[in-house]
């Protein structure tokens, strides 16, 4: 057997506790939920039943699975086509010099610091219709009837949940623009504009080109968060728990629904793995077509 | 070949290399040597273990010489006890100040209880995944039905630690308050307490209209129909339909109707697609939409509607009877209550209600089962329970029931006013169906239904539709359920009718106030 290096060998050592944590708290469940995904398990009887493919063939026919895929894509889109322009829009406003710029730009990142299921109870109480002061304002000035609900409406619920998640990763995608922006070379921007370039013109031709591989990264990360990152699960549990009815239903939060309050730990960790393979063949996708286009 | 540079690198990097291990060797063994003092520390501050009991030995032990020094007292046995938010009495919180795990650890210096405390709503899944890990966690732990019914392998049955109850003391407990503790045939602990659902009324509002309290459930919605006035923030009725804790009016509107969630076969088979169950829920889709409030969608159980209660903004309400306390409170806008049973349909029946029922077991993982038995066995007596609903406020910080048993019931101090109108109304609804249904998958089941309750009230589907759609995933789940539970659960109901004329009696030996007529 070939001896290591010297310094592969150093490495090893220093990284080792790391190799460590990664088997036991990553690599271990990984393989362990695939386990479960093969058979029938539940928290009330830990004897597993070997069941093979049933649940990938159970879950081919659920029809919850398939609203949740839905109602998971539609936030994800909703997501993605409004909170990276919106970051976008943000990171432009923030590139510019104005007073006091510094103290906004920590603001801005309040919203990315609060933990999801604070900003999640946060916004519950805020645009709740029983007690919240935002719907009860705009109710007192007119705009919307007494008791208006938001998160008990199915048809706008989910909307809800969407500008929660937005209020929270708009700064998060404004900051990677924003660093996407600081690296553009000024003397092209200051050339444009000496042979009369407009500033529509200038963003179309010289900036949005020059930040594609930003922009790839944040419709990624924006898909990741949608749908499977912890925030998706808390803003969803902390507001809505999934109502009314399934309609905020997402797939993150139904795997976790089935396999803890549904009892069925097999079955949920099988929608957890597909959930996981639709997110890397999401971002897979999404990186082929920009670096074909590249 | 080697490059005058790559060799000046390699060079350099073999020196760097040797810098860096050396470096790395100094703040590893400085690492080393702090957590060696700091070890010696901690060693040198804790107290030094007691000295081990000598062996016994056949030859005659010398005369014991007496001395003036006391023997150093026992290390106090450390209970954790596990139990819920809304039971607030129960750790120390209420109104009263009574403190109960303070008083018993008072009485008994040689325990020391640990009070670790979650929300109802979080308890199924914590207590699961506890459970399921197999290791110590708790000594004494909630259960409520459902709960013990899915989770019976990993709790102690009383007759395992060879502690069996009395046929008078299982007699003495009510029929829907032993299914908290009891699961096909064992005891595993005893029961904290009982509470019913039932209809509260500002009396002020009905009085002024010269609207009588519903006796029947056409009744209700004239009633309903005559002081709903949503134009002034006013509803006539109000209750959480969120869910989450749907099926509590769920059952009262079901069993009003003369239905049941399950039938009587040998699977329980689970029926939310019956006439009766579709009707209950056409029944809720009628009141939510021309006398609730629109938001009441949003909210959870009446722990979110209570501010409406509080603040005079609705006029009937259901729940247990704990909110009539809010006339204690000098702020609030309800002055006058009435509170009486759920009003059946004519002609169908006179009521039907919905049963809750808590108590405290022993985990198979308990360190000091015998310790916790006897702490379940004084959160059971009668002094704490009947303590517990003297400690009954309005806010649902802390739910306070009535007690569990029928012997406490007849306490003098339940007698006075305004804990007589709760007992009265309580024990009222006693003599109608109230059966909650517990049985293992009870979380699975109620987790479709009352989601496809609320797409009946939101219109996302018809009340048929919806109860269909919840019917067919149900019967998923019990072919689930009857594989690896096997059916035969307990269905208190039949021995809650051989209990009506005790009911009757608990009733009379309550005195009325002149100005709350209850009809009967």
């Amino acid at each position: 057997m070939a001896r290591l290096r010297p310094e592969s060998r150093d490495a090893a050592i220093l990284l080792s506790p790391f190799f460590v944590f990664l088997a036991v708290f990553m690599i271990y469940p990984l393989i362990a939920s695939f386990y479960f995904t093969l058979n029938d398990l539940a928290l009330s009887d830990l004897n597993p039943i070997f069941i093979g493919i049933g649940n990938y063939i159970e879950l081919l026919s659920d029809k919850l699975f398939q609203q949740a895929l839905l109602q998971t894509l539609a936030y994800l889109t909703f997501h993605t086509a409004v909170g990276v322009p919106l970051g976008l829009a943000i990171a432009l406003l923030f590139n510019e010099e104005f007073r006091g710029r510094g103290f906004a730009r920590a603001c801005l990142l309040v919203p990315w610091a609060t933990p999801p299921i604070v900003a999640a109870l946060l916004m519950y109480i805020l645009l709740n219709s029983g007690f919240g002061p935002v719907l009860y304002g705009l109710n007192m000035a007119g705009l919307l009837p007494p008791r208006f609900t938001i998160f008990g409406n199915p048809n706008l619920a989910l909307l809800g949940l969407a500008f929660v998640s937005l209020w929270k990763s708009s700064p998060l995608f404004a900051f990677i623009f924003l660093s996407g922006l600081q690296n553009l070379p000024s003397e092209v921007v200051e050339s444009a504009r000496v042979y009369g370039a407009s500033s529509v013109a200038i963003f179309r031709r010289i900036t949005l080109p020059f930040l594609k591989p930003v922009l790839a990264v944040n419709c990624i990360l924006s898909g990741i968060l949608a749908l499977s990152g912890t925030q998706a699960f808390d803003i969803v549990i902390g507001i809505t728990n999934g109502g009314p009815g399934f309609r905020t239903f997402m797939l993150y939060f139904l795997a976790w629904n089935t396999a803890f309050p549904w009892n069925r730990l097999g079955y949920g960790s099988t929608i957890a793995y597909v959930v996981t393979i639709i997110a890397v063949i999401f971002a897979m996708v999404l990186l082929r077509i920009w670096y074909r286009r590249k | 070949m080697t490059d005058d540079i790559s060799t000046g690198k390699m060079k350099n990097l073999s020196e760097q290399k040797g810098t860096d291990r050396r470096r790395f060797l100094k703040y590893g063994a400085g690492v080393v040597v702090v957590a060696a003092a700091a070890a010696a520390g901690y060693y040198a501050l804790t107290p030094p273990p007691a000295p081990p009991t000598p062996t016994p030995t056949t030859t005659a032990p010398p005369p014991v010489t007496p001395t003036t020094t006391a023997p150093p007292p026992a290390a106090p046995t450390t209970l954790n006890f596990y139990t819920t938010g809304h039971m607030g009495f129960m750790y120390d919180v209420g109104r009263l100040g009574w403190k109960p795990v303070e008083r018993y650890m008072a009485a008994n210096p040689n325990i020391k209880i640990n009070t670790l405390v979650d929300s109802y709503f979080d308890v199924y899944t914590k207590e699961g995944t506890t459970f399921a890990a197999g290791t110590y966690a708790w000594d004494v732990a909630y259960v409520w039905g459902a709960i013990l019914a899915e989770y019976a392998k990993y709790f102690t049955p009383l007759d395992e630690m060879g502690v069996t109850l009395p046929p008078e003391r299982i007699d003495d407990i009510v029929p829907y308050s032993r299914n908290a503790i009891s699961y096909k045939g064992h005891f595993y602990g005893l029961p904290r307490m009982l509470e019913m659902f039932t209809l509260l009324a500002n009396a002020d509002v009905l009085d002024a209209k010269g609207i009588p309290f519903p006796t029947t459930y056409e009744e209700f919605l004239e009633a309903c129909e005559e002081v709903n006035d949503p134009k002034n923030d006013l509803y006539a009725f109000e209750v959480g339909l969120k869910a989450g804790y749907l099926t509590p009016p769920y059952l009262c509107f079901l069993h009003g109707n003369g239905g049941s969630l399950w039938k009587d076969d040998s699977m329980q088979t689970v029926i939310p697609d019956s006439k009766e169950s579709i009707r209950a829920v056409e029944d809720m889709v009628y009141v939510f939409e021309n006398y609730m409030d629109p938001s009441a969608i949003e909210k959870i159980a009446f722990v979110e509607a209570s501010t409406d209660w509080y603040n005079g903004h609705m006029v009937f309400g259901m729940f247990y009877s704990w909110p009539t306390m809010a006339v204690t409170d000098p702020g609030s806008k309800v002055k006058r209550v009435y509170n009486w049973i759920w009003p059946g349909k004519k002609g169908v029946v006179r009521s039907g209600s919905q049963a809750a029922c808590e108590g405290y077991a022993i985990p198979r993982t308990a360190k000091y089962k015998k310790e916790a038995w006897d702490f379940i066995q004084y959160l059971s007596s009668r002094e704490v329970q009947v303590q517990d609903t003297l400690g009954m406020f309005w806010k649902q910080e802390n739910e306070e029931p009535i007690p569990s048993h029928w012997s406490y019931m007849t306490d003098d101090r339940l007698k006075a006013y305004p804990y007589n109108i709760i007992m009265r109304a309580q024990l009222a609804t006693l003599k109608y169906k109230a059966n909650r249904y517990e049985r293992p998958m009870y979380h699975s089941y109620v987790g479709i239904i009352e989601p496809e309750i609320v797409n009946a009230l939101t219109r996302a589907k018809t009340p048929a539709d919806a109860m269909k759609d919840a019917r067919e995933a149900c019967d998923k789940i019990l072919e689930d359920e009857y594989a690896k539970f096997g059916g035969g659960y307990y269905d208190p109901w039949p021995d809650m009718q051989k209990y009506a004329s005790r009911v009757d009696d608990l009733i009379n030996a309550i005195p009325v106030e002149d100005q709350y007529k209850f009809p009967f």
